[in-house]
């Protein structure tokens, strides 16, 4: 046995972990407060969500995608719904309201899992209040969502073909309402983080990403634009109605925590931004393809395959389905963010403290139903 | 006989004020934390849940008390009743109230009126530490609270040392360690604060490391490492930890009340209507409700970072301060 073995104390940081987020299990490897090596061990929340799609049909599928992240299910029904539509070649069919309608509830999806992010990640530097006034806003948008389609979290609202349900005028209302207030909200959470020392002594400079490493490890949204990369599918790769809103890319160079802290801070208003122009753009018509009213009438996508992509709060989610023509898919590959940023961790958190390994987790967002499917 | 009967008398009194105190502390902390964040806080129980704290010590006497099989029993036991011991020894010396002349000398509102008032409540705050560090090894080789006790015994090494150069400066002014000299000297003086600001700084500071407070609560830093030397704690035992706590608050804002604001003195414009003890317990609240001010406003410093505030930033200036304050008194420089 080495000296260094004797000075090394091995910690198991979670699955039960107040800020591993979930049952992320971190084992560290420990010189007294300096972490030496970090091993994740996922899989604590696995459901085998891939293996279940290969028995279910292309409907029955949507309610269990809410079950990934559930913090933006939205996001997770529409990457799903966008996956099929593409497979079967309707993507260009959808119906203008709904694609507006998605993109709403997906950016109010968006700026909710942000709050989320931000009282969590707050709450692991040890500020605590925060968390109370994300908490509040959050509350705003689950109860537009409750409106819209009855649910607070696994909504099961964005279907193939279109949406559930046409939104209401109260919902309009709520979200005139919302988008109004948003920016003032937000600039309490600035005052309360942005400039303040002692969250940037604990941001700055912590976990450094470079720019290589950040693409060779496969970071995607907010985590990725951290290390100076503009990298946003809504804008590089558009799909639904983004290529006809104006918003930008946030990004930043340094590459640490508060880099990533900032990006997802600005994206929150940028989210505002296109939630303005959908009150204003929306046009009336109809929410669903005829060919998808009925969800029992069984969906059977011609052979072949097909790989569809969204920009989620927490990266790019994808969907890439193999179809044999039945009305089941025969394979469906899930890429989650949540699962490539877990194996980041690692890389990004050796050879700092145990309080950065905390803060480290909590800038990558994740979310282990989403990260152990 | 008189002697010890008022000695009694007062000690009983002292844990019945302190005890209550805690309770509605906790209260009052939660009650200020919620008004912060845009919540109500205990409600239910009492008049705006004023009697909350006290079902919440009902609650924690009928708690299963765990020990676990390989913690080391005695020093288990041992651990939080070292803390508590402690925390209110400190409490011991400090006057509760300024003192009254009666026919037959000065009646003293501390339990012990001594002349090394500042050296004993030094020395029991240093002690207080080893309550922690007992529970950090007792807890029998779990690892979070062996990284919490060692928090706190850095932390406390440090900062006692900051702690105690910064009151050496009024203890220089005033020349006595006894609370009530160091208060009647600001009476002839001005208060000490408007002398030594820097001391005062570095004291404010120092007082929150030393009490394991928001923006240093590294010892129970509860997303890091799961509230530190009380995991393995439940029921009573560990409500005595944030009882101490609550204990070493109220006297450090005390002490600083005492040091550097001119203990019950009002300031000078108040020309004598309220009186000195109305004065002496509005500022100790204010510290008080300063604490609970920082815990709902600021993020906690990573360890790294409260070596350095201690020994790079504060040590330096406080030493430097106590040659300053050396040289005033011996060239006997204005208002000094």
């Amino acid at each position: 046995m080495s000296s260094s073995d004797i000075r090394t104390v091995e910690l198991n940081m979670g699955p039960q972990h107040p800020s591993t987020h979930g049952v992320l299990r971190l084992i560290l490897k420990l010189n007294g407060e300096k972490v030496e090596n970090v091993s994740p061990r996922v899989g604590y929340l696995h459901r085998g969500i891939e293996k279940l799609a290969e028995n279910m049909t292309y409907q029955q599928f949507t309610p269990i995608t809410d079950r990934l992240d559930y913090v933006y299910s939205m996001n997770n029904n529409f990457a799903y719904a966008s996956s099929v539509e593409k497979l079967l070649g309707v993507a260009d069919q959808i119906p203008e309201r709904a694609e507006y309608i998605r993109v709403i509830v997906a950016e109010l999806d968006r700026i909710a899992n942000h709050l989320v992010w931000l009282a969590t990640h707050a709450l692991d530097i040890g500020a605590m209040t925060p968390y109370f006034y994300c908490m509040r806003e959050r509350e705003m948008i689950l109860d537009m969502f409750e409106e819209i389609c009855g649910a607070r979290l696994l909504y099961n609202y964005v279907r193939i073909g279109g949406v559930a349900k046409d939104i209401t005028p109260r919902f309009m209302d709520m979200l005139k309402e919302f988008v109004k207030i948003f920016p003032e909200k937000w600039k309490e959470y600035d005052m309360l983080l942005t400039k303040n020392r002692i969250w940037l002594k604990r941001t700055k400079d912590v976990a450094v990403i470079s720019k290589e490493d950040a693409i060779n490890w496969g970071l995607s949204g907010p985590s990725l634009r951290g290390s100076n990369i503009e990298w946003d599918l809504r804008k590089k790769k558009p799909y639904s109605v983004y290529s006809e809103l104006d918003f930008d890319i946030p990004y930043y160079s340094e590459g640490d925590v508060y880099a990533r802290y900032l990006v997802r801070m600005n994206e929150m208003l940028q989210s505002n931004r296109i939630l303005e122009q959908c009150i204003a753009k929306i046009p009336d018509g109809p929410t669903m393809m005829d060919d998808f009213k009925k969800v029992s009438k069984p969906i059977k996508p011609p052979a072949g395959e097909a790989y569809g992509y969204n920009e989620v709060p927490g990266g790019e989610l994808g969907f890439y389905i193999v179809s044999e023509g039945k009305n089941k898919p025969y394979r469906m590959k899930i890429r989650s963010p949540s699962f490539i940023h877990a194996y980041a961790i690692p890389f990004a958190a050796k050879g700092y403290l145990i309080s950065d390994v905390v803060a480290v987790i909590g800038s990558f967002d994740v979310v282990f139903g989403e990260c152990d499917r | 006989m008189m002697i010890v009967i008022w000695g009694l008398v007062k000690f009983v009194a002292l844990m019945l004020i302190v005890s209550v105190y805690v309770l509605f502390m906790t209260w009052f902390d939660r009650k200020v934390l919620a008004r912060m964040q845009n919540r109500i806080g205990p409600q239910l129980v009492g008049f705006h849940g004023l009697l909350q704290p006290l079902a919440d010590t009902i609650k924690s006497f009928w708690k299963e008390d765990i020990i676990p099989t390989r913690s080391y029993r005695v020093m288990f036991w041992l651990a939080p009743i070292i803390t508590i011991t402690t925390a209110f020894a400190a409490a011991f010396v400090v006057p509760f109230a300024p003192p009254i002349k009666t026919a037959s000398g000065v009646f003293h509102f501390s339990v012990a009126h001594i002349n090394e008032a500042m050296l004993f409540v030094f020395a029991f705050l240093g002690l207080s530490s080893f309550g922690v560090l007992y529970a950090g090894i007792a807890s029998g080789g779990s690892k979070y609270p062996f990284i919490g006790a060692q928090r706190e015994g850095a932390q406390m090494v440090s900062y006692e040392i900051i702690l105690a150069l910064s009151l050496l400066n009024p203890i220089l002014m005033s020349q006595s360690l006894n609370f009530e000299q160091i208060v009647a000297a600001q009476t002839h003086h001005l208060w000490f604060v408007f002398y030594q600001p820097v001391a005062f700084l570095t004291f404010l500071i120092s007082m929150f490391a030393v009490s394991a407070k928001v923006p240093f609560d590294l010892p129970e830093a509860e997303s890091e490492i799961c509230c530190g030397h009380f995991v393995e704690y439940s029921g009573l035992k560990m409500g005595l930890y944030p009882f101490a706590q609550y204990v070493v608050v109220l006297v450090m804002s005390a002490i600083m009340v005492l040091a550097f604001l001119g203990g019950w003195t009002g300031p000078f414009w108040s020309g004598g209507f309220i009186p000195g003890l109305i004065w002496y317990w509005i500022k100790i609240a204010f510290f008080i409700f300063l604490f609970t001010w920082a815990w709902g406003t600021f993020p906690r410093y990573r360890y790294d970072q409260l070596m350095d505030i201690g020994w790079k930033v504060l040590l330096p200036i406080s030493v430097l301060n106590i040659f300053w304050t050396g040289f005033a008194l011996t060239a006997g420089l204005p208002f000094f």
